[in-house]
């Protein structure tokens, strides 16, 4: 608690430069996980505020943000003309229904339930009617494309020291196929909503920053080869680098916002001017719409900015000896040659805000081969069936106050930060062992690393 | 326990019918909720999304008043809503609304305890009880982030970036101007301890003369300026771009902002920073 108010004093004094040459014991360096974007909320508003220096209109406008974010959409036409045009196919009505408290989302607790927060993602070759994600969910009088039903195979392993950890791996079944049959050769992924704090800092840092980490051949023979995704931008209209999405699918915070208003929620604007309908399904050629784009310019404008401006949460507990023993040992790890701990952000990004924030993220926006246990066999632009993009680590130790019951990796499959990291393989099968052959004391220190973030 | 009571914006097809659904809401599902009481609603209350609000004063706005179809009235909601002859359901949306109503009384109560004096374990008593430097950050955040992000950005600005009458804060019984103020006026009584024309000890008195008559001249100028709003508020929030009422609209909003900045600056010129600042 002492350094967490030493560190805003100094923040307020504006000497952000004297951090470094505090002893490290007395401030972490990676204190400020975002820079001055860097808020010391640590409750269930912790990944829900706007950066601190956006004041005056800016601030303002992340509050009209944070409403279309969260308010639910309705079928047009509806007397609340400003918000309708859902579906007719969709998955939810709100950002944040998925996006709980700007947190991530959760595979559904009873196998019953239709899952919100997890949608399942599909491709093949043939010609079939679901577009490339399942909606699961529709607007009276349509009908849902599909139920899907998660169970899960739990099998236990063996911590070097004899401890048992159990872990589950999803089990995904369509059911009530509504549009005809899936095509023989498809090829389905289950993906957890994201939490979306952080995400305009990740977008001003700039392409060379992110490929200094690239190494696709593995030239440094380290067994790391962080590869870039390349994806077709619409809001920019060329291809980019991806960085957003399990996959980096996505280049853009435009391109993001648009692709789940469209997919998520069925809703329309400038950049998904089509609904997510497939020619194939025909049945609502004579739904009422919420007008063209429904989710209008300014309106979608106002999301961008949000999520551009959501503040990162500082670390907690930076003092203590077993949260120091733990970042230590996350670097003697090899965790850090994916989940790259520093960046700093372009000058030249979009706001003056985000531009030159020495950011401390935790990852490298590269794609990584993650092993069998983990992949999804479905190749994602230039991602193939066994590569992930690192995810971002910061604020992940806030996900239980943020989410109360905390779900990791990319299906929502791990409950702890242990079974997570258990189920890394691949590129990180060092890493894994690592942590699987350390003593008990260890490896609750690099737990508690983690949950310092 | 604020969810429960305050919970807002709320989705009201959530709760009983609106135009063009006549059979919405957890009123008109009489099989999915055969019995409608306290643990139901409590269960129902932001169940799914954050605007499925089932309790507190926005839903009781909603059952009394009704929809707000008119921009020079509030919600017109028919009597014969209540009358077993003639309202569909109308015995449920009775029980509905003494359930929410009891509720409320039920929470306000905890509140009201929570800062008993007389009970050593109460919030308020531990509270006082905090190193000065923890319970002072609460409260100036507390002033704080009401004027800026709550009042001035998700109560106010939202509906003038909208433009439409359901971003409205009290959407259903156009008092919202009445929440603006006793928001505003709340905030002064926080900071100056001046109650009810009772002087007291304050806020105000932690900091420099000068820096307590600047926070206090800003909150006096919100003040003010939300009082000079006319009437009903729906009528400013649709008023045409480049129109009087709606740069009217926006100078109270930023005057607001900044009595919350002010509050924020005073805390800082004591070495208190905020969390979320």
């Amino acid at each position: 608690m002492r350094y967490r108010i030493v560190g805003m004093l100094l923040l307020f004094c504006g000497v952000l430069g004297a951090l470094q040459q505090l002893p490290a014991e007395e401030v972490a360096e990676d204190l400020l996980l975002g820079g001055q974007a860097t808020v010391f909320e640590k409750n269930s508003q912790a990944f829900s505020l706007p950066f601190p220096k956006l004041g005056g209109i800016e601030r303002l406008q992340f509050q009209a943000g944070d409403a279309l974010f969260t308010e639910a959409w309705v079928a047009a036409p509806a007397s609340t003309a400003g918000r309708d045009g859902l579906g007719p196919l969709h998955i939810t009505r709100a950002c944040a229904n998925c996006h709980l408290k700007d947190g991530r989302g959760a595979p559904p607790v009873d196998a019953q339930d239709e899952p919100t927060g997890l949608l399942v993602r599909l491709s093949s070759q043939e010609a079939h009617a679901y577009g490339d994600q399942i909606q699961n969910r529709a607007i009276p009088g349509a009908k849902p494309e599909a139920s899907i039903q998660i169970s899960w195979l739990e099998r236990s392993v063996d911590l070097a020291d004899g401890t048992k950890v159990s872990l589950r791996a999803p089990q995904l079944q369509l059911e009530n196929l509504a549009y005809g049959p899936l095509p023989k050769d498809v090829l389905t992924s289950l993906r957890l909503a994201p939490p979306v704090h952080g995400l305009g800092l990740l977008e001003a840092v700039s392409p060379e920053t992110i490929l200094e980490s690239a190494d696709m051949d593995d030239h440094n023979q380290d067994g790391i080869s962080g590869t870039p995704n390349y994806v077709f931008s619409q809001a920019t209209q060329q291809t980019e680098i991806g960085r957003f999405g399990w996959k980096a699918n996505q280049a853009t915070l435009h391109d993001q916002d648009a692709g789940a208003f469209n997919g998520d929620m069925g809703l329309t604007t400038s950049l998904a001017p089509l609904e997510n309908c497939s020619s194939l399904q025909t049945v609502w050629t004579d739904v009422p719409n919420g007008g063209h784009p429904e989710v209008e310019d300014k309106q979608f404008n106002l999301v961008v900015h949000y999520s551009r401006f959501i503040a990162v949460p500082a670390r907690r507990d930076t003092d203590r000896p077993e949260v120091q023993a733990g970042r230590k040992l996350f670097f003697e790890a090899g965790c850090a040659a994916c989940h790259r701990p520093t960046m700093t952000t372009r000058t030249d990004a979009a706001h003056r805000l985000l531009a030159q924030q020495k950011i401390w993220p935790y990852t490298d926006l590269l794609l990584h081969d993650m092993g069998p246990d983990l992949a999804d066999h479905r190749p994602d632009g230039l991602a193939n069936g066994r590569e992930w993009r690192t995810p971002p680590l910061w604020g992940i130790g806030l996900t239980q106050e943020v989410n109360n019951r905390p779900f990791y990796l990319h299906d929502g499959r791990a409950r702890t930060l242990e079974e997570a990291i258990l189920w890394h393989g691949g590129e990180a099968d060092g890493s894994r062992e690592a942590y699987r052959t350390m003593p008990a004391e260890q490896r609750a220190q690099l737990l508690r690393f983690l949950k310092s973030l | 326990m604020e969810g429960l009571i305050n919970a807002w914006p709320l989705d009201e097809a959530y709760i009983d019918y609106v135009v063009g659904q006549d059979n919405a809401g957890i009123i008109n599902d009489p099989v999915a909720y055969p019995v409608i009481n306290e643990e139901l609603l409590i269960s129902l209350n932001e169940n799914g999304s954050e605007t499925n609000i089932a309790t507190g004063f926005h839903a009781i706005e909603f059952l009394l008043w009704g929809q707000d179809l008119s921009l020079t009235s509030a919600g017109q909601r028919p009597f014969t809503d209540y009358e077993i002859a003639t309202g569909k359901n109308a015995v449920r949306r009775a029980t509905y609304l003494q359930t929410a109503t009891s509720l409320l009384v039920k929470q306000i109560a905890t509140v009201q305890n929570a800062w008993n004096p007389a009970d050593i374990n109460s919030y308020g008593m531990k509270f006082s009880k905090q190193i000065s430097q923890e319970a002072l950050t609460k409260a100036f955040k507390g002033m704080s982030t009401l004027l800026t992000d709550e009042l001035a950005g998700e109560r106010m600005y939202t509906g003038y970036e909208s433009q439409t009458q359901e971003d409205e804060h009290s959407c259903f019984s156009d008092n919202t101007h009445t929440d603006i103020i006793e928001n505003i006026q709340g905030v002064i009584i926080v900071w100056t301890g001046d109650y009810n024309g009772q002087p007291s000890v304050g806020f105000d008195e932690l900091v420099a003369p000068a820096m307590a008559q600047r926070v206090t001249r800003e909150l006096k100028a919100a003040l003010e300026a939300a009082q000079a709003l006319p009437t009903p508020y729906d009528s400013l929030l649709v008023a045409p771009e480049g129109s009087d009422a709606r740069k009217q609209l926006l100078d109270a909003i930023l005057t607001v902002q900044d009595a919350g900045t002010a509050i924020k600056d005073a805390a800082e010129s004591i070495g208190i920073a905020l969390p979320t600042n």
